[in-house]
């Protein structure tokens, strides 16, 4: 377009969107301009020709029925949600509520643990099995023969040999809540008229019933069963249980007790 | 008609106002479609839509323009991703078919698919095919369907001078596309302007 009218004018000046002044500035430019005059003509006979394009349509029998339906499922949809947020809610308050209570009722929090004091009380709450001042074969045999108790299915005790036919030990690691060490289990082998019988001193364990001998090694105490209490001394014959020494050994006494073992008999 | 008052919102007053919208929007959803039971369903989809946000519904707006750019945002959201995204076909592929015009397919002969059948055979509808998308939506908002420049402008989300830009384009060029189908028709000569 040459002329300084602008196109999209036009198009206003068509639907009567001008103000009555620039309404009569076109016009007259109109009765001026051909090429406007035409273009004029133009947007009218689209205008004209786009009369005849009906408005509206009759949407298709049962539209409202239709849509009546998805609306009744919205509303469900949307009661379904109230209620689900209604017991959220609830849940949120009979948590908070419940906090509530924990915290108003919770009793005061325990002192700090000192764990070395509680060893130490415990260890030394034990009424533990003295090892005679002097060990020798003679007088760690007297002491056993003290200490031994009938086993489970025992009436009595054995009565032991002065002197044990054998001295050993079987050699383990120990690591637990006293710390890891390296120990050696004493053991003392006693000829008996029922049998030999072998006297381990174990690390403490609690339940007899799961201590089982290990074939393999000789070893009669299962690692399962360590504690870190003490050890505990325990007899055996021909592979089984007989009798068990009350009382429990710390492992520094063990470890005493070995030493001096060895000292006395080589 | 469709200036809301101030009064509680229901679900009666809801359904009056679609039902007085629904025709004019099936027209609409049939242009955009061209295809009766996806104009059905576009129509229902809108209608629930604007169910759902009835409430965000200003008051004292126009429900019929409300509703109207619901319906082109979930025609172009939805739809267009989907086959049902209007095609824009040349007057010369128009016209160069067997019998000179499109004949829509059609795989029954329910009333609307023979709306469709014989609305699409006025050429002014032939010629409203043909032009681009963008300048169709603005000239059958502004021209068929009444609204003026900036409810238009606000329903296809762009400035008022766009729209009058895409209308006086989309005159023009339906204005051309009909003489050349007049032209080759026979109903008007060559070199004739009418």
């Amino acid at each position: 377009m040459k002329c300084d009218i602008g196109s999209e004018v036009l198009s206003e000046y068509v639907d009567k969107r001008l103000h009555p002044e620039e309404q009569a500035q076109i016009e007259f430019h109109l009765s001026e301009c051909s090429e406007c005059r035409e273009a004029v003509q133009a947007l009218q006979e689209a205008k004209r020709a786009l009369l005849c394009v009906p408005r509206a349509v009759p949407p298709p029998i049962g539209w409202q029925w239709r849509l009546q339906e998805a609306i009744a499922e919205v509303q469900r949809r949307r009661k379904r949600q109230r209620f689900l947020n209604l017991g959220l809610a609830a849940a949120v308050m009979l948590f908070l509520v419940f906090q509530a209570y924990r915290v108003l009722t919770a009793p005061a929090p325990p002192p700090p643990l000192n764990v070395e004091v509680l060893i130490a009380d415990f260890l030394h709450a034990q009424a533990w099995p003295r090892v005679p001042e002097k060990v020798d074969p003679y007088s760690l045999t007297n002491w056993l023969q003290h200490q031994i108790r009938p086993g489970p299915g025992q009436s009595e005790p054995p009565i032991l040999p002065p002197v044990p036919i054998q001295v050993g030990e079987i050699r383990f690691h120990h690591a637990g809540l006293l710390g890891a060490f390296k120990c050696s289990i004493p053991r003392l082998v006693y000829q008996t008229p029922s049998g030999r019988v072998n006297l381990y001193w174990v690390p403490g364990f609690w339940n007899l019933d799961h201590l089982v001998p290990a074939p393999a090694s000789g070893c009669s105490y299962h690692p399962r069963l360590y504690t870190e209490s003490g050890v505990s001394l325990v007899a055996w014959q021909q592979g089984s249980l007989v009798w068990v020494l009350v009382g429990r050994m710390a492992p520094s006494d063990l470890v005493q007790l070995g030493t001096r073992l060895h000292q006395a008999c080589p | 008609m469709f200036r809301r008052s101030k009064e509680v919102r229901s679900d009666g007053e809801f359904e009056q106002l679609a039902a007085s919208v629904a025709p004019e929007l099936y027209g609409m959803a049939l242009r955009l479609t061209h295809h009766p039971e996806d104009a059905h369903d576009l129509l229902q989809t809108t209608l629930l839509r604007a169910y759902e946000k009835f409430h965000q519904f200003q008051l004292g707006s126009d429900f019929r323009a409300w509703t109207f750019k619901i319906l082109l945002s979930i025609f172009y959201n939805q739809y267009k991703k989907n086959r049902l995204a209007p095609k824009t076909i040349s007057l010369e592929y128009l016209l160069s078919q067997e019998g000179g015009g499109w004949e829509p397919v059609s795989l029954d002969d329910s009333p609307e698919e023979r709306f469709m059948q014989e609305q699409m055979e006025e050429p002014i509808e032939k010629a409203l095919v043909a032009l681009p998308a963008e300048y169709r939506l603005a000239v059958l908002l502004v021209d068929v369907q009444g609204f003026s420049y900036e409810e238009a402008a606000e329903i296809l989300k762009v400035p008022v001078g766009t729209v009058r830009s895409r209308l006086f384009r989309g005159r023009t060029q339906l204005r051309t596309l009909l003489h050349e189908y007049a032209r080759t028709r026979g109903y008007l000569q060559e070199g004739e302007s009418r």
